[in-house]
């Protein structure tokens, strides 16, 4: 039984980026459940039936984590938007400040949180003077939570000098969760790739498709067919690809077909297990979600169940003294295939 | 009635009317022989923010002349985008932007102001003398229209009058703070402003999923001048309080770019007044005093 008097959950660190990177990854909607355990937080956001998102954060990105379990689940739901707002109050969270030089690649699209991080950047550019000058400020921050019906506190400093922030974030009853359990022995696909290779996939996808097809033929399938208007070395490719097996990303927009292959390559694929050939679609939408989630990640883990129900495990790059077997954060799409349209 | 000045601080005239600028579109202009008044009453800006402030002529002019039979004073009124125009292109003649894309402008210029008539219009003229890249002279001439206040529109514009404020507190650096500020509007339209004489300054925005405060302690706290020592004065841990928009207060913030030492004014309830200095302050080359209307909350 916990003691009365000491709260739920104390949990500190001095960087809260690597937390705001993993809570703007699931940040589609506007309110999330959290639950704290012994491993640190799982928040979850669900979009009706469709699609569910989770943060894995374990209790290594915080410098101190204690968490006396009370008598019920520590499971609440809060402002997924509201949080991320407060993590970047002092602007060292933000989604631009997380990037590495990408921005580029940014997508047009605006998410939970987002839009005004991105807002305030680009007026603070305008007058870029001193706006920028502190590269190196972290914000360091403190959560507490005193337990059910009470607020979740989040005090954040501004290290070094100046101004403190204390937030008080309602928590509500948490909303029932679908988070269909993925079966790992009803594997169909299981494979892992360098997240970027993913990313950029989905950047060349047509903005008009609505379905995106994942196709995967295992080792040592039929040659297809040689086409006659194929030059040498695209029949050649073909036929290595049915050799060594590959994973296909198929998507149909207005003006064509946009097809990516990975053959199954050491350095392409770092792992792929197919036993035989896997062809399901999945919402478009539901996959421009990930592209959040995929920045600034290292590695992807793509699972499809037999019933093309998917899961995508998205690895955050590993922090300083995280044991084996251990992880900085994972993000964990998971969803439905689409029915098969003729 | 006449006036012709030359420019000597482009720089600053381009800050200020910029800090302007994002306020209202019009303000009013009062040239008095020492004084240079900007005024934006409230009526312009959808906020009610109103700006009254006095700069020194020595501080924006040299070679100034001002004539009027009205105590030599004139008071004009004008668009803030074309005035903001004009001193765009006389800034980057100056050369104290230091904007290299803009290969088309003049070097070294000195920048004068005249008034002047057009017809029935009175019109602004402003005129950059410099060289071309190629060192040729040239010198490009900006007219702007404005308009001569009446005496009996001049009498209608009055100060804003408020109670002795409760507090005064030196503002941390204007543009940390409006970075913070400019976060807290997406939680909330409020923002509530208290201070104590502990130098303790907090913001606070609600909203029905999040309460925010930010904290800055040690601010300083200028001792009030006033002489009256009837009252004792409050005890240090009191909070002084006024909730004003947050939309207000950014707009109040843009003056980031004057970047003066700042301080505040809490009138419990009343409204929130911002002097932002331009220059040091015991150089006093001018104050921009800003009003922001409080807002009145349920709580």
């Amino acid at each position: 039984m916990a003691n009365q008097n000491s709260p739920v959950l104390l949990a500190e660190t001095n960087d809260v980026r690597p937390f705001a990177r993993l809570l703007r990854g699931i940040g589609l909607k506007h309110n999330a459940v959290m639950e704290i355990t012994d491993a640190g937080f799982a928040v979850t956001v669900e979009e009706v039936r469709t699609l569910c998102a989770i943060a894995w954060v374990p209790t290594n990105l915080f410098t101190s984590f204690v968490y006396n379990p009370p008598s019920n689940p520590a499971t609440f739901e809060i402002s997924l938007d509201a949080l991320l707002q407060c993590l970047n109050i002092f602007g060292n969270a933000g989604a631009a400040s997380a990037t590495t030089g990408n921005s580029a690649g940014r997508s047009k699209r605006r998410w939970a949180g987002e839009g005004e991080a991105g807002g305030g950047e680009e007026e603070a550019d305008e007058y870029s003077g001193n706006g920028r000058k502190g590269k190196e400020k972290r914000t360091g921050m403190v959560m507490k939570w005193e337990g059910e019906g009470h607020d979740l506190n989040v005090l954040l400093t501004d290290d070094m000098r100046g101004p403190t922030t204390t937030c008080e974030l309602r928590t509500l009853e948490p909303e029932e969760l679908m988070n269909a359990q993925f079966d790992q022995d009803d594997m169909a696909l299981y494979l892992i790739m360098k997240s970027e290779w993913f990313r950029d996939a989905l950047f060349d996808l047509p903005p008009s498709c609505t379905r995106i097809t994942l196709l995967a033929t295992p080792p040592k399938e039929p040659v297809p067919q040689v086409q006659p208007e194929a030059t040498i070395s695209s029949n050649g490719r073909h036929r290595h690809r049915a050799e060594v097996g590959q994973f296909k990303i198929l998507a149909e927009g207005d003006f064509g077909i946009t097809e990516l292959d990975y053959p199954n390559d050491k350095e392409v694929l770092d792992k792929f297990d197919c036993q035989e050939k896997v062809k399901f679609s999945y919402h478009s939408s539901h996959f421009t979600l990930l592209h959040r989630a995929l920045h600034q990640s290292v590695k992807i883990c793509l699972q499809i169940e037999k019933s093309g129900f998917l899961c995508v495990q998205i690895m955050m790059p590993l922090g300083e003294g995280v044991p084996v077997g251990g992880h900085s954060g994972i993000l964990e799409f998971k969803m439905h295939a689409l029915e098969e349209a003729d | 009635m006449r006036f012709r000045t030359a420019i000597s601080n482009v720089g600053l005239l381009h800050k200020i009317t910029r800090s302007l600028a994002a306020l209202a579109r019009s303000c009013v202009i009062r040239l008095s022989p020492e004084q240079v008044h900007f005024i934006v009453p409230g009526n312009e800006s959808s906020t009610g923010v109103q700006v009254w402030s006095q700069v020194k002529v020595s501080t924006l002019f040299d070679a100034y002349k001002i004539e009027s039979n009205a105590n030599n004073e004139i008071w004009l009124e004008l668009h803030l985008d074309s005035l903001l125009k004009v001193l765009r292109s006389a800034d980057s003649s100056v050369g104290s932007v230091n904007e290299s894309r803009n290969t088309a402008s003049l070097t070294e210029s000195d920048v004068t102001l005249k008034l002047n008539k057009k017809g029935q219009q009175p019109i602004w003229a402003f005129e950059i003398r410099g060289y071309t890249a190629q060192r040729k002279p040239m010198s490009i001439t900006h007219e702007i229209p404005v308009k001569i206040l009446s005496p009996k529109r001049q009498a209608e514009l009055n100060e804003p009058l408020c109670p002795q404020p409760d507090i005064h507190v030196v503002l941390p650096n204007l543009l940390e703070l409006r970075n913070i500020v400019s976060r807290l509007s997406h939680v909330a339209d409020d923002v509530k402003v208290s201070a104590n004489h502990d130098g303790t300054l907090e913001l606070t925005a609600k909203s029905s999923r999040v309460n925010l405060t930010t904290t800055w302690k040690n601010l300083s706290v200028p001792t009030a001048t006033s002489n009256d020592d009837s009252n004792p004065p409050p005890p240090p841990n009191q909070m002084f309080t006024t909730s004003v928009s947050i939309k207000g207060l950014l707009k109040f913030l843009t003056s980031h770019l004057v970047g003066g030492t700042a301080i505040a004014c809490i009138c419990e309830d009343h409204c929130l007044i911002a002097y932002v200095y331009i220059g040091e302050l015991n150089e006093a080359g001018g104050v921009l005093t800003f009003f922001i209307p409080a807002k009145m909350t349920d709580d």
